[in-house]
């Protein structure tokens, strides 16, 4: 007898959506709900914000970009949870880590005001807005990342911080059009465990199924992990035929050929 | 003046003309920037001389939604009392296309000595362009209407815009303006009042008082927002977005009860009635806006204030708005053979919620729907803020749903994470717009919400086929 998924759900934890959305990263949440309806598979969102408590577990874990002003708001909330995500990061959790968000996932940033916020230290990285001031990364990007056969990997960027990756953190893509960490090394993101960390909106995971895919088959792998009652026939049907899929490679693609020929 | 300057100042007006003249004669458009561009080149301090020309009898109107539309009915008002009015009225609002509103307005206002003094100009002003505008035109009335996310690409984050208005007016080099109109609702916009206070400018709010029009949660930008102290800011209701009653939870300011109060607010298929209360007076004005949606009301209130400002009293302003008509792609009717075609202009999230919530609770239901997306420089290159915007209230209110413009790949991929079946998809706009008419059953209305530039070519194409005259004329 099959067991019912929907007993189980897979626990996800979208942090600050409330502030830090303004480059609308909530679409990732979106993206993460709709494929997992598709899969049959039961989600519990939680929408976790300032003052609040980290759930005991989690599978998956989304932050997106904000403001400065809204960075610097969440950056002292998000030191004190730090310790409970660094020790889900190593445990293999699935997370998604967006701009600002990516920032506060490094070692520390160094403001536009010349602040410097402590990060929570997921990624080997540091990130810094130049002191020359106006020279933010703004456009279209194409990077190609090489973990797990994902390929092209599409989005919009704009930040005004540049990240520079540790000598333990391997980047996420490489950059073939834009920016990417900071416009010289050709770096995108960053690649631990089951995180990652990127400068793309778009929103990224909607219009990237393949590492929505690759996220959500890391989240139930976590789930399983810990609860072996979880149906693991969802990771089976991951590899099926999606709408959402179809229309996310079909988006892909077109936005590539775009964003090429405008080069 | 001196003789070359004025020569100099005459010429970049002339060929100022001719380019417009060549672009509306050659090219597709109407020319309304080309003029300003082409004038701002020859004498780069065209401007200035304009509007020494225009005497500071100059409202200027801002904000992230609104702007065409408030400014419309100002005109109107202003027209009505009897004034000539120059505007930017197809909504090229950085400086060049005030330039050209000026040029392209020598034919029909007649700028002579004697006619100065009944000439009125309504300016709809770029949020990002207002400080380097207002130094050099010193407007009268510097209307607020709100502030929320737009094109991050091109304006940068808002907090930067938000205290770029307030360093321009605390500017000691620049004339004060007679009275500022602010929205009291958006909490953004209180350094400004606060300002007025400080500095003894007439400061007009506006504002919404009836909770029966207050949104739920589902259409709101989901967004907290902040005080400049750093705290939270607190609501008890919100009407839409980030408008609403607000209070700061750490230091002591709040929304403001507005000078200009809509207190009851009626919203019909095809109308909205309103009762407006006026600081300090017993009356209240009734009137009926021929228009939809709870953000044309916001237009109406920054509209009447604006003219009080200017020294008309709102009661003298609703004959002209109960008149008004709309204005071009928004909200605009067209009927092609037996189908009427509805265009709706939404650029920004906030501003598509609107036009969502409006079609699903005051339209005729299932929607007949065409959505197009594009990302020309005027539309913002970004398109992520489609994920931002509430498609999923679309869910079981539809029949038909059609996706088109530039970027339609990635508007149909947002309608499919929202749950929403489309029809079909392409990127031809021309193509979409005959197939989705063909499509809309006969006496339905075929609603078209697009972002800016493909608004302009949906109008164009839907003008040409009824006879009425493109939007420059």
């Amino acid at each position: 007898m099959s067991k019912s998924n929907s007993l189980l759900s897979l626990r996800v934890v979208s942090l600050y959506e409330d502030v830090l959305n303004i480059y609308s990263d909530r679409g990732n949440r979106l993206a993460v709900e709709a494929r997992a309806a598709e899969l049959e598979v039961s989600v519990d969102v939680e929408l976790i914000s300032i003052g609040d408590q980290l759930p005991i577990d989690a599978d998956l874990v989304l932050i997106g970009g904000g403001q400065d002003r809204e960075q610097a708001i969440v950056s002292m909330d998000l030191l004190a949870k730090g310790g409970t995500l660094r020790k889900w990061a190593a445990d293999d959790v699935a997370m998604l880590a967006v701009c600002g968000g990516f920032q506060l996932f490094g070692r520390w940033f160094r403001n536009s005001e010349g602040v410097f916020l402590k990060g929570i230290d997921v990624f080997d990285c540091v990130s810094i807005v130049p002191a020359s001031g106006n020279s933010r990364l703004v456009g279209d990007v194409i990077s190609e990342s090489s973990i797990d056969n994902l390929g092209m990997i599409v989005g919009y960027e704009n930040h005004g911080g540049q990240t520079f990756l540790g000598s333990s953190a391997l980047p996420f893509a490489k950059i073939q059009v834009g920016f990417g960490n900071n416009g010289v090394d050709g770096t995108e993101g960053a690649r631990r465990n089951s995180c990652v960390g990127t400068y793309l909106h778009g929103s990224v995971l909607p219009n990237n199924s393949q590492l929505l895919d690759w996220l959500l088959a890391r989240a139930i792998a976590h789930r399983i992990s810990q609860d072996g009652e979880f149906d693991s026939m969802a990771l089976e049907r991951i590899s099926e035929y999606s709408e959402l899929g179809a229309a996310s490679e079909y988006a892909r693609k077109l936005t590539s050929t775009i964003v090429r020929e405008e080069q | 003046m001196g003789i070359f300057k004025l020569i100099r100042f005459k010429l970049a007006i002339c060929l100022g003309k001719c380019a417009a003249f060549f672009s509306q004669v050659f090219g597709r458009g109407g020319g309304t920037a080309i003029s300003g561009l082409v004038a701002t080149f020859i004498e780069p301090n065209v401007l200035r001389q304009i509007s020494k020309i225009l005497s500071r009898d100059v409202i200027f109107v801002t904000g992230t939604n609104g702007k065409t539309g408030t400014s419309s009915l100002i005109s109107q008002i202003l027209r009505l009392k009897g004034s000539s009015v120059l505007s930017n009225s197809s909504g090229s609002n950085m400086a060049r296309g005030v330039v050209s509103a000026y040029i392209s307005s020598l034919d029909t206002v007649r700028i002579s000595k004697k006619h100065r003094k009944r000439l009125s100009s309504v300016f709809e002003v770029d949020e990002a362009v207002v400080p380097g505008l207002s130094s050099q035109m010193d407007p009268k009335i510097e209307v607020f209407l709100n502030l929320s996310r737009d094109q991050l690409d091109r304006y940068g984050e808002i907090d930067s815009i938000a205290s770029s208005w307030v360093q321009s007016l605390s500017s000691e080099s620049k004339i004060a303006p007679d009275a500022l109109v602010v929205n009291a609702d958006d909490s953004k916009l209180f350094p400004l009042i606060d300002l007025g206070r400080k500095n003894s400018i007439r400061t007009i709010t506006f504002g919404l008082g009836d909770p029966s029009v207050a949104s739920g949660n589902a259409s709101d930008v989901h967004e907290r927002d902040f005080c400049s102290c750093g705290s939270d800011i607190r609501y008890e209701l919100k009407y839409m977005g980030q408008l609403g009653i607000w209070s700061c939870s750490g230091c002591d300011i709040e929304r403001p009860i507005p000078d200009v109060l809509a207190a009851k607010v009626t919203l019909e298929n095809d109308r909205i009635i309103l009762k407006i209360r006026l600081a300090g007076q017993p009356e209240v004005l009734d009137l009926t806006v021929h228009q939809q949606g709870l953000y044309s009301v916001y237009n109406v209130l920054a509209a009447i204030s604006a003219a009080w400002g200017y020294g008309i009293h709102p009661a003298d302003s609703i004959r002209a708005i109960e008149s008004a008509t709309g204005v071009f792609g928004r909200q605009e009717e067209f009927l092609v053979a037996n189908v009427k075609a509805k265009v709706w202009l939404a650029k920004n999230p906030q501003g598509l919620n609107e036009v969502l919530r409006t079609l699903t609770e005051t339209a005729e239901l299932p929607l007949n729907l065409l959505l197009v997306l594009n990302d020309g420089i005027q539309d913002g290159k970004d398109v992520s803020w489609i994920y931002d915007a509430n498609f999923e209230i679309l869910e079981g209110k539809y029949k038909l749903l059609m996706c088109s413009g530039s970027r339609s790949h990635n508007l149909s991929l947002r309608c499919v994470v929202a749950g929403l079946d489309v029809g079909m998809s392409d990127p031809d706009i021309m193509g979409m717009l005959d197939f989705s008419l063909d499509r809309t059953p006969h006496t339905e209305t075929l609603n078209i919400v697009t972002t800016y530039t493909g608004m302009i070519e949906i109008r164009e194409n839907l003008a040409k086929r009824t006879g009425i005259p493109p939007y420059w004329k």
